[in-house]
């Protein structure tokens, strides 16, 4: 279970996040719904471990993260988070295979796998520059479903993907989530809700 | 599931990056050998100019010839010379002449030509080994062979000018010769005419050219037998003695000792500009080229750090992705040193390479008795080994260099440079 308590976050003068207390558990995906800029992307950092608040308190399975050193953020982040970007970060220089391959360490087998599942069968061996934003977006996914970790963060998963490619994409994740694990993703589109047990609308401060 | 990042994984990742990006990788590897090459061929010039040089100095420039124009030395003035300090060795022998025989030699005099009916021209002339012999060791060629027990000898390049053209000193060619007394007053000869070759050329060794041509010890002993070789050759008899001094630095102060203990005719002859121009070159020229060394040293560590700082900023969100996908900071500078590692090893080979063959451009030039002494740098293998260890820390320094800055800039810090 993830818990925010009255948590702020700001970035220089900019006010993002301003006591917000928030609860997701395991099985009950939650969607974060707002305008760009309403703070969706700076939640998602902290529920992945990428920044801490600059108040409050953010509890993974019970355990504060304001007093955990930076070594044991990472190791957390390491053992309970996935996290997939909004405008998906691939190396240029590998193939999609490889960039789930070489950057989790998943067998090669699987990855072909969840990426054939996700129709990148033909494009496996294509290297970043050579696919287009939906088919970036798709070897991320694949890259945090393949970390098989309890928590998964999802920061707009569904956008350049056509409906049909976002549907497949949203079962993986709603799969995680159905297998007992947690999973967080944003999104501007109210009609994305759908895939969420819980949804939080969020406005821009 | 636990990321499994072994270390050959890590290589592959990092040898994929520089094969694909060639670009890249070729700017670095040539930053990275320009630095490395610097630190290599700039300290080994110095290096090797300096030891060949003194090792040419030892060769040359520690050796002071005594002679009195053929006259016996007395063997308490060489024992005195044996135990001056700085002195290591001390080769007594004797010197006698080898007269070039020719017949029907044509001159002119008084304005009308004559023919001589037999000429005989005297050069000095040792033997090489056996006792009061010429030391084998000191006896360097530039071409052919040293002489062995039959009739041959051999020569002083400068023979090959100097001598009236019926006689044909070089090599292969063959002469009517006769051994003679070499102070004698008058020409005397002794032992039978007899027709020798010439099997070897001398190299120049200035300090030595007295003596111009040489024969085998065991070939003169059975020409002359042994009561003839004993009264030309024999012991007690030495009219010419090299003294070995234990180093350059040595050279002047054991000259002047020995030419105070010499009375005339006797005098000690050394190259006293050359021994002191070896000293400035030790002391002040090697000094000057180990302070380039210290300064391509400071600029290889600034050209790491140059690099590195481009590597940083060159997407450095890729390590902000890495390390959201589970990856820890020690997985990441062990990926980074890999990279390095590489790239610095692949700059080392060329750096070896550049500065074997471009050592051998640099030369530097001696006068010494007015010959022409040429030294030729080469890549010292000290200063080839250092920069594999210098390749080896600079692919470290440039690791912790790129992940210093990366973890001061933070994860989200990293992720928002995208």
């Amino acid at each position: 279970m993830i818990r925010l308590e009255g948590v702020y976050k700001n970035y220089g003068a900019i006010r993002v996040l301003e006591g917000m207390d928030l609860q997701v558990e395991e099985g009950k995906p939650l969607c974060l719904l707002g305008r760009s800029g309403c703070g969706k992307s700076t939640l998602l950092k902290l529920l992945a471990l990428i920044t801490r608040p600059d108040k409050g308190n953010l509890l993974i399975d019970g355990k504060g993260v304001a007093k955990l050193t930076d070594a044991e953020m990472d190791d957390m982040r390491r053992e309970k988070v996935a996290y997939t970007f909004q405008e998906p970060l691939l190396i240029p220089y590998i193939t999609a295979l490889e960039n789930v391959t070489e950057v989790t360490g998943a067998p090669k087998d699987k990855a072909v796998e969840v990426l054939t599942q996700l129709g990148l069968g033909d494009g496996l061996n294509h290297r970043p520059p050579k696919l287009s934003g939906g088919e970036k977006k798709r070897v991320d996914v694949a890259r945090a479903i393949l970390r098989g970790t309890p928590i998964l963060v999802a920061d707009e998963p569904l956008s350049n993907l056509d409906p049909e490619t976002g549907e497949k994409v949203m079962g993986l994740l709603r799969g995680h989530a159905d297998a007992g694990g947690i999973l967080v993703y944003s999104s501007v589109e109210p009609s994305e809700t759908k895939f969420a047990a819980q949804v939080v609308n969020m406005e821009r401060k | 599931m636990e990321i499994n990042l072994r270390k050959r994984k890590l290589v592959k990742l990092s040898l994929k990056r520089i094969v694909r990006e060639t670009g890249w990788s070729l700017v670095i590897i040539g930053v990275l050998t320009s630095g490395l090459t610097a630190w290599i061929l700039i300290p080994s010039i110095g290096s090797t100019l300096g030891s060949n040089l003194t090792s040419y100095a030892n060769g040359v420039a520690t050796f002071i010839s005594v002679e009195g124009s053929g006259s016996v030395i007395p063997p308490a003035t060489i024992s005195k010379i044996s135990s001056i300090q700085g002195v290591q060795a001390v080769y007594p022998f004797v010197v006698n002449a080898t007269y070039f025989v020719v017949h029907n030699f044509t001159t002119t005099l008084g304005g009308q030509e004559h023919v001589v009916p037999l000429a005989r021209f005297g050069v000095p002339s040792a033997v090489v080994g056996g006792p009061n012999g010429f030391p084998p060791d000191l006896l360097a060629l530039s071409a052919g062979r040293s002489p062995g027990n039959e009739p041959v000898f051999a020569f002083e390049p400068y023979l090959k000018n100097a001598n009236p053209p019926q006689i044909d000193v070089s090599l292969g060619g063959t002469n009517e010769v006769v051994i003679g007394c070499l102070s004698c007053a008058n020409i005397t000869t002794t032992g039978s005419y007899f027709n020798a070759t010439a099997v070897g050329e001398v190299a120049v060794n200035p300090l030595f050219s007295d003596v111009a041509l040489f024969w085998n010890s065991t070939f003169m002993m059975n020409h002359l037998g042994p009561q003839l070789y004993q009264q030309e050759w024999g012991s007690n008899r030495s009219n010419y003695l090299i003294v070995k001094v234990d180093s350059v630095a040595d050279v002047s102060r054991v000259g002047n000792t020995i030419s105070r203990l010499l009375s005339p005719p006797f005098q000690a002859s050394y190259d006293q500009v050359f021994a002191q121009d070896t000293q400035s070159f030790v002391t002040q020229t090697a000094p000057l080229y180990e302070i380039i060394g210290l300064i391509s040293l400071v600029a290889v560590i600034a050209i790491t750090f140059l690099v590195s700082q481009l590597v940083a900023s060159k997407r450095s969100w890729e390590a902000g992705m890495l390390l959201t996908q589970g990856w820890r900071w020690r997985e990441l500078f062990t990926l980074y040193s890999y990279y390095f590692l590489i790239l610095s090893l692949v700059s080392f080979a060329l750096a070896s390479l550049i500065s074997v063959v471009a050592s051998h451009f640099f030369t530097s030039t001696y006068y010494i008795f007015a010959e022409k002494v040429t030294v030729t740098a080469a890549a010292d293998p000290f200063y080839v080994g250092t920069g594999l260890l210098l390749a080896a820390l600079m692919s470290f320094f440039a690791s912790w260099t790129v992940l210093r800055r990366l973890k001061r800039m933070g994860l989200d810090g990293i992720l928002r440079a995208y």
